[in-house]
């Protein structure tokens, strides 16, 4: 009973957001709406049978119930909004446009030819995405232009051993798209939970803890004083921590760290004790606004 | 090697469809054989072919390489044999059987040329904007990782690391990532440019093929100008709902590679037009191809529910006078009296 009621409060949270997110349901309603009250024939055999499809499987998507039984079907993998794929609600709507245009507005004036695209084109819009075409904002093309100059580093570095490289996430995750020769200690499966549906990989506490360690020098680093990141870093504890994570850390082979460089001097206060004690050699890249670590 | 790769994308889809469908269809002389169709067609065929190298390379372990070579002869071969195939089944009747040969005419309209000025915009759009990446998706991490241990989910794709346990099942048969892999491996080329910047130009053109086919079933395939009409409003959908991931814009503009856009731009549309034509053969093909490149139920996935779904409502529509009826509803309110 638990697990059907886990199902129904995810198809009706799916609900919400497609709702939310989606307006173009609302056209198909009007156009059944519209092919309802239309006196003459317009349809053909196969367009009928088209509108009844999309009619019986939108009703169904609608009902909760029913959704959740296509919810299961389609497996825990896909949400709620992916079952709106068998409906054909792009199909249906260019048909309807397709119809009226042709018999109601073909045989009139120019005028009135120009003011029914208008008016289509004004609905696609305002049901859609308003004309913004999704691009990459500029934080992150800002972010790919760094971990590009860094990539050129770790790949060289890379043809000399097996790089396992610990950093922070923007970086991780861009250096795992671009090669496939740099290991990482953590994917993005740490921070992104659909990227974790792929594998049956739980990630250790010890992991868990260097994640959070290297987004708090992240944070910490970003936009602050170097007074403040003083403060934040022993506040943070953050060299207690990291000494107590470095030796689980070095057992995971990882051998390159890229930390932000307003935390440079405070991390090597602790890095490099720890380090000349293991006898662990390291050198130092400055790339951008971060500080490379590889340890021979 | 990039001249090579925008030519044999364009190709042998065109070549492998054609082949099957003079094969199956060459002597029935009132089926047209259709450029459009052919591409659909063609795709799914390269889906089929593509998964017999990704689970020889999933379970024998065949390096990345050994499998690039023996699917490129493989497609090599077929090819060839479908140009055969389509010069014989079809000898003496290229004028009559081939649609775009016979049937078109220009017409007097701009439609055509809006249309293709929408495409083109959205495949320059496609090909030059920098990737998006959407959350989930970790295909170009796979491709990496393909590319970088020469072999099939040797390691995982988001850390490089060995698992014991390695990727579910399910997962792991679908082969979308190795054919992205495979193209990378045979032409040289930067994984994320063939995969986010070539591959969705090709689908989403393949995706104006399946849906101009589908416009010839629900108009009549004469009608040149209402066929376009309807790619045109299909392309502003896809143009304004660009956002959109499940019923509209599918991520056509952006993320064009994924298994769901290839199913829902190229699968679906082909799945209906079938499905409304009662050939439920080339249906069957479609859920088989989606089992190959989206995560489904053991193979059942949203094909296979359009199928059930048509075929029920085509057989209701032949067998039970209510539904005619029912189906009056969107007809002359007359016949109701």
């Amino acid at each position: 009973m638990s697990v059907i009621m886990d199902y129904l409060s995810r198809t009706t949270g799916g609900m919400e957001q497609f709702f939310a997110a989606d307006k173009m349901v609302v056209l198909l309603l009007a156009v059944f709406f519209l092919f309802w009250l239309q006196d003459k024939k317009m349809t053909s055999s196969e367009g009928d049978r088209l509108l009844i499809f999309a009619l019986v499987a939108g009703i169904l998507l609608l009902c909760p119930f029913t959704a959740m039984v296509g919810v299961i079907y389609q497996t825990a993998f896909y949400d709620y909004e992916w079952l709106w794929s068998m409906v054909p609600v792009t199909i249906i709507l260019s048909y309807a446009a397709v119809l009226v245009y042709d018999t109601k507005v073909d045989n009139t004036n120019w005028k009135k030819k120009v003011a029914s695209v208008v008016a289509f084109l004004f609905l696609l819009f305002w049901c859609g995405n308003q004309g913004m075409l999704k691009t990459v904002d500029t934080d992150e093309a800002e972010q790919q232009k760094k971990v590009s100059q860094m990539l050129e580093v770790l790949v060289q570095e890379a043809t000399e051993g097996e790089i396992v490289l610990w950093a922070p996430k923007s970086i991780m995750q861009e250096t795992r798209r671009r090669t496939g020769a740099i290991k990482l200690v953590y994917g993005r499966d740490m921070w992104e939970a659909k990227a974790g549906a792929y594998d049956y990989e739980a990630y250790s506490d010890v992991l868990i803890e260097a994640y959070e360690w290297i987004e708090d020098a992240e944070t910490i680093s970003t936009d602050t004083i170097p007074k403040v990141v003083k403060i934040l870093w022993q506040e943070e504890d953050m060299a207690v921590r990291f000494k107590t994570l470095l030796p689980d850390i070095l057992s995971m082979k990882v051998n390159c760290i890229i930390i932000p460089m307003e935390v440079e001097e405070l991390f090597e206060t602790v890095f490099f004790p720890e380090i000349s004690e293991m006898g662990i050699v390291v050198e130092e890249v400055l790339i951008e606004d971060y500080i490379l670590y590889r340890l021979k | 090697m990039i001249g090579l790769l925008w030519i044999c994308l364009i190709l042998f889809p065109l070549l492998l469809g054609s082949g099957i469908l003079a094969l199956f269809y060459g002597k029935n002389t009132t089926y047209d054989i259709t450029f459009s169709e052919s591409y659909v067609l063609g795709a799914i065929a390269c889906i089929g072919i593509s998964e017999v190298m990704h689970l020889a390379g999933y379970f024998l372990n065949w390096s990345l390489q050994k499998c690039a070579g023996f699917w490129g002869l493989s497609l090599g071969i077929l090819a060839v044999a479908a140009v055969l195939v389509f010069c014989f089944r079809l000898k003496g009747q290229f004028g009559t059987r081939i649609a775009f040969c016979k049937d078109f005419k220009p017409e007097k309209t701009v439609t055509p040329f809006v249309f293709l000025g929408i495409v083109l915009f959205q495949l320059l759009f496609i090909f030059c904007t920098k990737t998006i990446h959407t959350d989930g998706d970790i295909y170009l991490e796979t491709v990496q990782s393909f590319l970088a241990e020469d072999g099939i989910y040797k390691v995982l794709p988001l850390t490089g690391q060995v698992s014991e346990s390695g990727v579910p099942l399910r997962y792991g048969i679908l082969c979308l990532p190795t054919i992205y892999a495979m193209l990378c491996s045979l032409f040289g080329t930067d994984a994320e440019l063939l995969m986010c910047h070539i591959v969705p130009v090709i689908v989403v053109a393949i995706a104006y093929m399946g849906y101009f086919y589908l416009s010839g079933v629900l108009f009549d395939k004469q009608d040149f100008r209402k066929r376009f009409l309807f790619l045109l409003a299909i392309a502003l959908i896809i143009l304004f709902t660009d956002t959109g991931v499940f019923s509209n814009g599918y991520n056509a503009l952006h993320s064009g590679y994924l298994g769901t856009s290839v199913r829902n731009l190229i699968l679906v549309p082909y799945v209906f037009a079938t499905t409304l034509e009662r050939r439920y053969f080339k249906a069957v093909l479609c859920v088989l191809a989606e089992a190959c490149i989206a995560w489904t139920l053991w193979g059942m996935g949203i094909c296979f529910a359009i199928i059930a779904g048509m075929i029920t409502l085509n057989i209701l529509e032949r067998k039970c006078s209510k539904l005619n009826s029912f189906m009056q509803i969107f007809r002359d309110k007359e016949d109701l009296t």
